[in-house]
């Protein structure tokens, strides 16, 4: 028996009568487990999609059950949810996979980032969570670096002359993932934007995090906020149209923000968006195509959550001369294990994914694994080097600017 | 055989209005619930196609599933679940239920709103062949019913994906499901004792329908909602 003491009432704020619905159609048949890349790479009980949200009526069954508008609500028990948050919560990327994944195409993402709201508020998220969010709240950024780093990349990689925080036509939002660690990936894409003659400048020292590791987290406001701050940022520097090179920093500025503070007149690009605009143009020529076996890896967040498919496709089929399909691919893509701040969360699960989609490509005899996005860079280079593989791991603004045209 | 005789009555007199007014108390509770949740508007970002086409292609093309599904999944799961929901939704059109409806709505089927095309003439002739129905349809529903209980009864013994996701609940939707088809086929192949069996069937029918909207049977409604929305959500993003 719990005491009365270890019982509490959730907030359920960030459920609505759509989610619900959802979460009520689930029949508990299992089929959303064999398209998640957390359960295909640990097979736990817990990682089964529909686990977290069988868990979740639970909660909501005990507190607002059928009759709670007569009889009132009842609190939970919190070792209800500190199970959740231990078992099964996090054994996920939140990679969107369980919901065409689901016999009924339920919208699970969006219920799993209403339970890691209630999680978090009541204080049973994860301890390595819990520092991200530490490190957002001071630092803007999930890697408790110094935001005054943040542009460190333009110094070490250049191109010179870059314009930081400058009244331009076009922003080049960088994200956290691209200033601190993939930092060849900002260089390249601001090396890009320069050679296209573009009017551009990056946000500098003003430009915080995208809010997607806050959702990881679980601070549905925080994100919020930092939504709200980018944009006063980009619309006080006078631009139109934003340019990103991250999947997650893109699915954010383009769908989420202005589902958060509603509709923003800015024209929001992915890197791979721009580059096919620039290659119609004929702004951008190429030159040297690559010979060798290459792959193009989908991040989760640009194709099946974000609607980028065909364009780097486009981009590919231009740079290289053998350009090859890995399976699961396209909207149907398998995850590289970087969504959800997995590496710090559960290093075991985000080296499995990131395996696991290494030896897809592997499969396919590929020579170069090319992505859109740092954190799918990042978990599979690290994939690569764990192994040994000479698979080479390249984010499509690098291949590109290599072959740019004088 | 008085008693019997009494019983059998009841479920044809009684029982029935009892069953639509436990159904439409639990359809109102479900419904003050969601609603009580909101259905706020959300500033939707323009999207990148048609909202229409987008719902029509995941009520469509998007339901074949992905080409190396077959990898990944049970098939056996995945084909006993897609045929007996067809069976089941045959055999829910079958002229007897319609017929059926008929009497508990009080309104000639073929007149009611509820009509479905295929029943089409005024004393609802069977618009399926009889013996399909019965000597093929049926025991197809029954067998990939009984794989379902059977497969959640091996993996809850055994571990697996499904074992941590058995509830209570799910002993009693499906075997229920199950022993209403199980019975309605017998009286329709006249096994005997009849009015027995049919009293049974017609009890468990009843009581299927009263736990419908009270239990994950839900989704029987709500997957029209759920699978349109996905279908809106996916033209938002153009894929
Ligand atoms: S979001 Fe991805 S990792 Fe999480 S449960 Fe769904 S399929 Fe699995
Ligand atoms: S496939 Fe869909 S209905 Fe089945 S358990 Fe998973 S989420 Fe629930």
């Amino acid at each position: 028996m719990t005491s009365l003491a270890d019982r509490l009432f959730i907030s359920l704020k960030n459920l609505d009568g759509y989610k619900l619905i959802n979460m009520e159609t689930c029949t508990r048949c299992a089929t959303c487990a064999h398209s998640c890349p957390a359960y295909a790479v640990t097979r736990e009980d817990y990682a089964v999609p529909a686990w977290k949200s069988v868990e979740f009526r639970r909660l909501l069954n005990r507190q607002r059950g059928s009759l709670s508008a007569v009889l009132g609500e009842r609190p939970v028990p919190r070792e209800w949810l500190s199970n959740i948050s231990t078992k099964g919560l996090y054994l996920c990327t939140l990679c969107g996979r369980c919901m065409p994944g689901c016999v009924f195409t339920i919208q699970n993402l969006e219920l799993w980032e209403v339970l890691r709201s209630i999680i978090y508020e009541e204080g049973e998220a994860s301890p390595s969570l819990l520092e991200i969010a530490d490190s957002l709240q001071k630092k803007m950024n999930p890697y408790s670096r110094d935001h005054g780093e943040r542009l460190s990349w333009v110094k070490e990689l250049g191109p010179e002359g870059v314009k930081e925080g400058q009244r331009a036509k076009t922003l080049y939002y960088v994200g956290c993932t691209s200033s601190y660690q993939e930092k060849t990936i900002a260089s390249s894409t601001a090396n890009i934007l320069s050679r296209m003659n573009e009017d551009w400048s990056l946000f500098g020292k003003d430009e915080w995090c995208c809010g997607d590791p806050n959702i990881a987290v679980g601070d549905q406001e925080k994100a919020e906020e930092f939504a709200k701050h980018n944009l006063e940022v980009a619309s006080s520097l006078g631009a139109s149209r934003i340019v990103t090179s991250c999947a997650h920093c893109y699915r954010m500025w383009r769908w989420k923000y202005p589902e958060m503070t509603g509709r923003h007149g800015f024209e929001i690009l992915h890197t791979t968006e721009y580059l096919q605009e620039c290659l119609r143009s004929g702004a951008l020529k190429l030159e040297g195509k690559l010979a060798a076996r290459v792959t193009y890896h989908d991040p989760c967040y640009l194709s099946r959550l974000g609607g980028v498919v065909e364009e780097p496709r486009n981009i590919l089929n231009s740079a290289s001369e053998n350009f090859v399909e890995m399976r699961e691919g396209k909207f149907d893509t398998f995850c590289c294990g970087g969504g959800a701040m997995t590496e710090t969360v559960d290093q075991k699960l985000w080296t499995k994914i990131g395996d696991e989609r290494l030896r897809q490509a592997e499969i396919i005899e590929a020579d170069f694994i090319i992505s859109g996005c740092p954190f799918c860079r990042r978990s599979l280079t690290q994939a690569a080097e764990r192994s040994g593989s000479k698979m080479q791991i390249l984010d499509i603004v690098e291949l590109v600017a290599k072959q740019l045209k004088d | 055989m008085p008693d019997l005789m009494l019983l059998f009555d009841f479920t044809r007199t009684l029982l029935p209005p009892i069953t639509l007014i436990v159904f439409i108390i639990g359809v109102m509770l479900r419904l003050v619930k969601w609603a009580s949740f909101g259905f706020a508007k959300k500033d939707r970002p323009l999207g990148k196609s048609n909202r229409l086409i987008g719902a029509i292609k995941n009520w469509s093309i998007d339901m074949i599933p992905p080409w190396d599904l077959a990898g990944r999944v049970e098939p056996v799961a995945y084909v006993t679940g897609i045929v007996m929901h067809i069976s089941c939704i045959l055999i829910l059109l079958g002229a007897l239920h319609a017929a059926s409806v008929q009497n508990i709505i009080g309104i000639p089927y073929t007149q009611s709103r509820l009509r479905l095309p295929a029943i089409p003439a005024s004393n609802i002739p069977v618009s399926i062949p009889r013996n399909l129905l019965t000597y093929i349809i049926t025991p197809v529903f029954l067998s990939s019913l009984g794989i379902m209980i059977l497969r959640r009864v091996y993996y809850s013994l055994r571990g697996g994906p499904l074992k941590s996701l058995t509830r209570k609940g799910d002993w009693v939707a499906a075997p229920l499901l199950w022993s209403a088809g199980f019975t309605g086929f017998l009286v329709v192949v006249a096994v005997e004792p009849y009015v027995p069996l049919l009293t049974l069937h017609l009890i468990l029918t009843q009581v299927f329908i009263m736990y419908l909207p009270y239990s994950k049977l839900i989704h029987s409604a709500t997957v029209f909602l759920v699978r349109t929305w996905f279908g809106f959500r996916k033209s938002i993003y153009g894929v």
